[in-house]
């Protein structure tokens, strides 16, 4: 658009006195691409040139193109001039452009005052009332997906097996490389920054103790289970999400489907297992990391390591880690699959409660993180 | 392109020109070779049973599609060969109504009126606000409903603010899906009334896809039909009325009886990919056991 030339009808057009009638000649194209908002300057020159008390005539016989924003422009003129006790009267209009001069006539309103926008005091009042209903909400909706899923344990034909599988490949076995590599590179992290700072203790030993303790009770689970929020949960909130904006959720309640049982459910418990062997994976991949560094950077070679592993790494360390998954599991799979029933009517909507389904899975993580950290810590584990 | 007699420039007398369009979605074909025109101040109706492949020859007229095979010229130019600012300024010459509105949620209605009229012209902001409230009134919606967001308007209200939209810019070429389907009888004949309007007063081309029977003949100049791929027929309705092809003939009458039933052409019915457009859609987690 920005290379086509742009006229200004309102200095094309001439303005003069003829005999006792001022003459206004209108440019030839008065359309919403020409430079309209000018339109005020002619008024002006109008008035100036043009001495009260003479009739003012808007000669139309040069326009050749006029749309509706040009119409509209014209006519507000003409109304401006009248409004000032100048006697105007339009001439040389087409048939066609006499109508839609009249078609805008007939349809010209105010604008309608924009939105209230609420004052800041309404609006803090406004979200903390809506944090205290959102908290309520989520409580009943976990507390719903919990007492249904009990119940479907209780009769496993209300599972829906292959949408568990589905689900199960898609959050659990397709999630598998990118965790691999991220626990990967934490494992060499960990036991680089490690080696480096023991080896100034003389204590290069204690490498295995803390790849093996930090990944498998704190690292692996948390790493993993904040991967699986923002991919796994952002994707429930907006499949969710995108549903009940195209009102997919309400025909399924009206085909007397429950929402939760065919959209929620499967999800949980698919996650309720993926999870847990998300998170194992991880800490043989981040061990496996660890080992490749240490045997790179120190001289404990990975022999000796794996020899010294399982002295020094108890067996309720692994399952203190491989525990917190199905906590998490549930936290990533209700936070996103309330989210997106958050959702209104709107694709902004959708995207706003898919990053929120996000940011409180990963806070509700990290929060649950410690803790356990502090039960574990007060019963001695 | 010279902007001081833009809609003249253009030697070519029809607005559109399609040619041995063939369109297939993987193995399903959808035009098999369609060859019409849009003549300039013409409001060309095109009708078919659901799945005949009248919205994707709308996308590709819009340039959201390419046809497989033949060629579509619109204004004369060839939408094959078109790119970067030659596509964007003929895009500036249509408005489309989508079937469902396609209005954007974050934006309120005068605001998505305005949002062509700020981004394509140099007008200001009252003026805009101002043409916006005009064309809201054309269309027959209450000043106030301009200040509403699209969530908060019903569907026939949605349409109307759609068409508001698309007569933004006062394009040369409106193309419209669906513009009566969701509005009472007595508005669908308002929006009649107001198509014919505009192309009065501001000469513009208008291809509308519509299965309202009425609101064909109130409105439309010619008909194009298509069935199983083809364009079947071509003509003024009353030609096609009186059809000499009983399919032909018995979507108007059987239209007029029972308003929007699904219509086969004969002995194609269960055909293979008869219905709707190809791409497979995944239905998910909905259809388990």
């Amino acid at each position: 658009m920005a290379s086509r030339p742009i006229s200004d009808p309102a200095a094309d057009t001439t303005v003069r006195l003829e005999g006792d009638v001022g003459s206004v000649r209108l440019a030839a194209r008065w359309t919403v691409h020409q430079r309209l908002e000018r339109a005020g300057e002619l008024e002006r020159r109008i008035l100036a040139e043009i001495a009260g008390g003479v009739p003012i005539v808007l000669d139309a016989t040069d326009l050749v193109a006029v749309d509706t924003a040009g119409a509209l422009v014209l006519s507000q003129l003409a109304d401006g001039l009248r409004q000032g006790g100048r006697e105007v009267r339009i001439s040389g209009l087409t048939d066609a452009q006499q109508s839609l001069f009249e078609m805008v006539a007939a349809h010209e309103h105010e604008p309608p005052a924009p939105p209230r926008v609420a004052l800041a005091r309404e609006r803090a009042a406004a979200s903390s009332l809506r944090v205290a209903d959102d908290a309520i909400s989520f409580l009943s909706f976990l507390g719903h997906v919990f007492v249904t899923s009990v119940g479907a344990l209780i009769r496993p034909r209300q599972i829906r097996g292959r949408l568990v599988l589905r689900n199960l490949q898609t959050a659990g076995a397709d999630a598998l490389p990118i965790i691999g590599l991220l626990s990967f590179l934490i494992g060499i992290v960990i036991a680089y920054q490690g080696a480096f700072q023991l080896h100034r203790f003389g204590a290069d030993v204690f490498i295995v103790d803390l790849v093996g303790l930090s990944l498998l009770r704190e690292l692996a689970p948390l790493m993993t289970a904040i991967i699986v929020a923002g991919r796994t949960g952002s994707a429930y909130a907006a499949q969710i999400g995108t549903m009940r904006v195209t009102e997919e959720v309400d025909a399924l309640r009206v085909m007397g489907l429950s929402p939760v049982d065919v959209l929620v459910r499967p999800k949980v418990f698919a996650l309720l297992i993926a999870l847990p062997l998300l998170t194992v994976f991880a800490d043989i991949v981040g061990v496996l990391g660890g080992l490749l560094m240490t045997s790179v950077s120190t001289d404990i070679g990975p022999t000796f390591f794996l020899a010294q592993f399982p002295r020094v790494v108890p067996l309720e360390s692994f399952l203190v880690g491989v525990g917190k998954a199905p906590v998490f599991a549930l936290v990533i799979a209700s936070v996103g699959c309330w989210q997106g029933f958050q959702a209104s009517d709107s694709a902004e909507s959708v995207g706003a409660r898919t990053t929120l389904s996000v940011v409180h899975s990963v806070f509700l993580i990290i929060v649950l993180d410690a803790a356990f950290s502090i039960v574990f810590s007060i019963v001695g584990i | 392109m010279n902007e001081f007699d833009r809609p003249q420039a253009d030697a070519s007398e029809n607005a559109v020109e399609v040619r041995d369009v063939v369109t297939r979605f993987g193995r399903q074909v959808v035009h098999d070779g369609i060859s019409f025109d849009i003549r300039r101040g013409e409001i060309f109706a095109l009708v078919g049973g659901s799945g005949s492949g009248k919205s994707t020859l709308m996308r590709e007229i819009l340039q959201l599609e390419r046809p497989t095979e033949g060629s579509i010229r619109v204004f004369g130019r060839d939408l094959q060969s078109l790119r970067g600012a030659d596509a964007l300024a003929l895009k500036t010459r249509l408005g489309v109504l989508f079937q469902g509105g396609a209005l954007f949620g974050s934006l309120t209605v005068l605001e998505n009126i305005g949002l062509p009229l700020r981004e394509h012209t140099t007008l200001d902001p009252k003026l805009i606000e101002q043409i916006g409230t005009l064309k809201i009134a054309l269309v027959g919606l209450p000043p106030e409903a301009g200040s509403k967001y699209p969530s908060e308007l019903s569907g026939g209200m949605i349409k109307r603010s759609a068409l508001a939209r698309a007569l933004a810019l006062d394009a040369e070429l409106l193309l419209l899906d669906e513009p009566t389907s969701g509005l009472d009888p007595a508005g669908a004949r308002a929006l009649d009334r107001l198509v014919l309007q505009l192309r009065r007063s501001l000469g513009l081309t208008v291809l509308v896809i519509t299965h309202d029977v009425e609101s064909i003949r109130l409105v439309a100049d010619r008909v194009g039909m298509l069935a199983g791929g083809k364009l079947l027929a071509l003509g003024p309705v009353a030609e096609l009325e009186n059809s000499a092809d009983p399919f032909v003939r018995g979507y108007f009458q059987g239209a007029a009886a029972t308003a929007s039933r699904t219509v086969h052409p004969p002995g194609r019915a269960g055909e293979p990919g008869g219905g709707g457009p190809a791409i497979p859609r995944r239905t998910d987690d909905l259809w388990e056991e």
